[in-house]
């Protein structure tokens, strides 16, 4: 007996297809955000407004983080003209290993496996296994930094279009994620960016309001209420602008209420100003069920201590 | 009309949200991507609901979600925050059943383009103009890269699994 393509492929998916996250009331809640946004934004003519997530604590961080030396090879990338009833997005191609983020990398693994309590785990994007890694050395099978091109497309309705602006970008990135647990705390993914001078900015630059969608770099955004899940707005409330031409460092606490039916995400973020302009941005991200509190698996002071560890490479 | 909109979306990802997620991850291969894809193809469909007709939203949807995974990318990451991101709550494949995957390992063993034809020829069973619409191509393209994908697909299979899976013959 012969069985169509269809009833055999539906019978495969069946048996290996993992639970759906999924969620129609979720994605109907962050859709009438950007909704919300873009009519606020018209509005109030540009004027700072989330409603996605609520910030817990916004800090910038006291004391003075190392100097880091400025580096007078790190190249600009400036973004082309850019249309304002347009919307952009960024496409990343090219991964490849760099002398530069070689050493971010094996920084970056020293300092983790010399966390004290903490679990670093591999989670499979195809299967989602979780693996941990017995020894020091396993960690190099884990995903290492590499170097993107961070392409930017114009968004149309019939696709995306290239817009020839090209930059790059270091992230940890790979056939997995890194997690890390702790007893007690909730299990969190972490997430290493490092983007070029002027890739992810100290503050709005001028003219620019929060969610406007012609905007496509990230930047800190002084004075809101949260964080969208879609904007590149980063809500944080810093008393003490930074220095141009200093190391600084932003620490971020955010929640984005119904994440999915039945659980809040939780985020820690950090973000290091390098002398020479560059942003290094650690995030650790992680589910906790609805209306519970739950202690992250590092403080905002190790995270940011991770991020003072890390080399000041030129991203190019 | 912000309830009726959420209403009917939420309807549809009900309905059809499993389906686009399944069609995306042939396309593509891993679980995570796909949802990712899907994900960014509703919010996109969600800001044009009221602009996509009920008998196109289905092809509206795998257009976008065929544009992200196929079209537009070499290889598409996504960093934004995710509505809803997975954390490890294994979903390892049971034991066992690797052995019993062989037709969808074999489609995600052929070139992508050719395996999207495939899909929605004979998975979705659309039409070839259907098809044709998603992928942005001719029809005549869309007969040529099925036949391709047949008959790479073929070439997965032993004898013995191809004796049990209909139209796959030449």
């Amino acid at each position: 007996m012969t069985r169509d393509i269809s009833s055999i492929v539906d019978g495969e998916l069946d048996a290996i297809a993992p639970p759906s996250p999924l969620s129609g009331p979720a994605l109907a809640a962050t859709g009438r955000r950007g909704l919300r946004r873009r009519r606020f934004a018209g509005l109030l003519g540009g004027v700072a407004v989330i409603a996605a997530a609520s910030v817990l604590a916004v800090t910038a961080l006291g004391g003075t983080p190392p100097e880091s030396p400025a580096s007078d090879v790190q190249p600009s990338f400036p973004l082309p003209e850019l249309d304002p009833s347009k919307t952009y997005d960024w496409e990343y191609a090219s991964d490849e290993a760099t002398p530069e983020t070689e050493r971010l990398t094996a920084a970056l693994w020293e300092r983790l496996s010399a966390l004290d309590g903490v679990e670093v785990l591999a989670l499979d994007r195809g299967t989602g296994h979780v693996a941990a890694p017995e020894t020091v050395e396993d960690l190099a099978d884990f995903p290492p930094i590499t170097r993107a091109d961070n392409k930017l497309l114009e968004d149309g309705p019939e696709g995306r279009i290239e817009t020839g602006h090209v930059q790059p970008l270091y992230e940890m990135y790979g056939v997995g994620r890194v997690v890390l647990s702790r007893p007690g705390a909730a299990k969190m993914q972490l997430l290493v960016e490092m983007y070029p001078k002027g890739g992810y900015l100290a503050e709005a630059p001028d003219g620019v309001g929060a969610d406007q969608e012609s905007m496509p770099v990230p930047y800190l955004q002084p004075d809101c209420e949260g964080l969208g899940g879609e904007v590149y707005a980063i809500a944080h409330d810093c008393s003490e602008p930074r220095t141009e031409g200093r190391d600084s460092i932003f620490e971020l606490q955010y929640v984005v209420g119904d994440a999915t039916p039945t659980a809040d995400m939780h985020g820690l973020r950090v973000v290091r100003y390098f002398a020479n302009g560059n942003a290094l941005v650690i995030t650790l991200a992680g589910l906790v069920p609805s209306g519970e509190q739950a202690e992250p698996v590092l403080t905002g002071e190790a995270l940011a201590e991770l991020a003072r560890s890390l080399p000041a490479v030129p991203v190019i | 009309m912000i309830p009726q909109r959420d209403a009917e979306f939420c309807e549809y990802v009900a309905g059809r949200g499993e389906r686009l997620r399944r069609f995306a991850y042939l396309c593509c291969g891993d679980w995570h991507h796909a949802e990712d894809a899907v994900q960014t193809a509703l919010l996109r469909l969600y800001r044009a609901w009221p602009r996509v007709r009920s008998s196109t939203v289905d092809a509206y949807t795998r257009r976008i979600v065929v544009n992200i995974l196929i079209s537009e990318s070499r290889r598409l990451r996504f960093r934004r925050e995710r509505v809803t991101d997975v954390l490890p709550e294994t979903t390892a494949r049971p034991d066992g059943t690797a052995d019993r995957v062989t037709l969808v390992d074999a489609l995600l063993n052929i070139p992508v383009r050719l395996r999207a034809a495939v899909v929605l020829r004979y998975w979705e069973d659309l039409s070839v103009e259907e098809t044709a619409r998603i992928l942005g191509c001719s029809g005549g393209a869309v007969k040529n890269l099925s036949m391709r994908g047949l008959a790479a697909l073929r070439e997965q299979l032993a004898d013995t699994e191809l004796a049990e899976i209909e139209g796959v013959r030449p």
